[in-house]
């Protein structure tokens, strides 16, 4: 019988994130912080192995800086009457779920109602690059969970964080997730990672930063 | 959770002897630094292609020359010659692994002992731009592998990724 041990370079992903009271420019001063082991997406795994593959072409799959989210709050849908997407439709970036109401979009049968939406982006200080060696991929993001308003929603009150999502291709357009009928919101179409996060909560006016990095090592 | 990607490789390693005999044993690579490189900056920031599948090499009859611009397998003999193998996709549609196979018949009179075997992207100067891994032909024990005249060697080399 033959028995094989594979050397293995693997890749590993962990989250840090800190909250600051947004009048610490500096950032000195942290008022939580914490650090997340993360789940790999199939998405990422996939596309990898998909480029190594192949016989040409460039990779594709890349997550830069240039499709990131540029609202904080995803918007509502336009039309009351129809399904629709909201003003982050198809940015990219971090997502933090947080168990406050940032948006809603309505269901594809206006019958139906709508999907509220509970996801925070962090749309500010962006750099997705390499870290202190050439196999760690960090991107880093930061908001700040301040007040607003989006239709009829008053936006930024003290909340919960539930989980961290990084992607690309922000889509929440009243459709359940496939294979999820109980209406999950899609979130990111290319998946690449995520976490549970526990015990972690945002004030008003807090400014939450999040580092991701991703070692192959 | 599946907190890791792990891509990691597996080689066989096959020797037809002149007289039929089948001699077989395989082992664990080394993924080189290179790959390592390729798949961590390709996740934010668009890469040039470093596929495996980038024209790949053809001849088997054991020849030290390694043509520019090709990919698949190149084994070294025990004096640090290079020769390539005709490398072929056998399995290149998986979304999860793939495996490439390399073949060379030593045709000429002497015996060829085989150190080492390297698989990888884009040959420029007999060097691999991305190389993805290392096999040293002694990492079970066996020692190095001689392939005599009449002799075929092959090469079953299987990367994957797993999520566990």
């Amino acid at each position: 019988m033959e028995i094989f041990v594979p050397k293995i370079p693997f890749v590993t992903g962990f989250v840090q994130a800190w909250t600051f009271h947004n009048e610490d420019v500096l950032q000195r001063e942290p008022k939580q912080y914490i650090e997340c082991d993360n789940e790999i997406e199939d998405f990422l795994l996939e596309s990898i192995m998909t480029h190594m593959q192949s016989s040409s072409g460039n990779t594709g799959y890349e997550l830069d800086t240039s499709g990131w989210a540029t609202n904080k709050y995803p918007g509502d849908t336009n039309s009351s009457t129809t399904s629709g997407d909201t003003d982050n439709n198809l940015k990219d970036g971090i997502i933090i779920q947080v168990d406050d109401t940032t948006g809603w979009v309505k269901k594809q049968a206006p019958a139906e109602g709508h999907n509220l939406i509970k996801d925070f982006a962090l749309t500010d200080s962006i750099t997705a690059q390499a870290g202190g060696s050439s196999n760690i991929a960090v991107w880093s993001a930061q908001a700040e969970w301040g007040t607003g308003t989006s239709g009829d929603l008053d936006l930024g009150a003290d909340c919960n964080v539930g989980h961290f999502y990084i992607g690309k291709y922000y889509h929440c357009d009243g459709t359940p997730e496939e294979g999820n009928a109980n209406g999950s919101q899609k979130r990111f179409r290319d998946k690449f990672a995520n976490t549970d996060v526990t015990g972690f909560t945002l004030e008003t006016d807090d400014v939450i930063k999040l580092t991701w990095t991703i070692t192959v090592g | 959770m599946k907190d890791a990607i792990r891509p990691s490789g597996k080689v066989e390693v096959q020797v037809i002897k002149k007289d039929g005999t089948v001699i077989n044993h395989s082992g664990h690579n080394t993924i080189h630094a290179e790959l390592k490189t390729e798949m961590a900056q390709s996740m934010f920031s668009a890469q040039g292609n470093f596929g495996i599948a980038n024209s790949l090499f053809d001849d088997d009859t054991f020849t030290t020359t390694i043509p520019d611009n090709e990919s698949g397998i190149i084994i070294k003999d025990t004096n640090d010659v290079q020769y390539q193998m005709a490398t072929t996709g056998t399995d290149l549609s998986s979304d999860t692994s793939f495996t490439v196979r390399g073949e060379v018949r030593n045709d000429s009179s002497a015996s060829i002992t085989i150190a080492e075997a390297y698989l990888g992207h884009d040959t420029a100067s007999g060097n691999f731009g991305v190389q993805y891994s290392t096999y040293d032909f002694d990492v079970d024990g066996s020692g190095d592998q001689a392939v005599a005249d009449g002799d075929q060697l092959n090469i079953t080399w299987q990367i994957t990724i797993d999520d566990s």
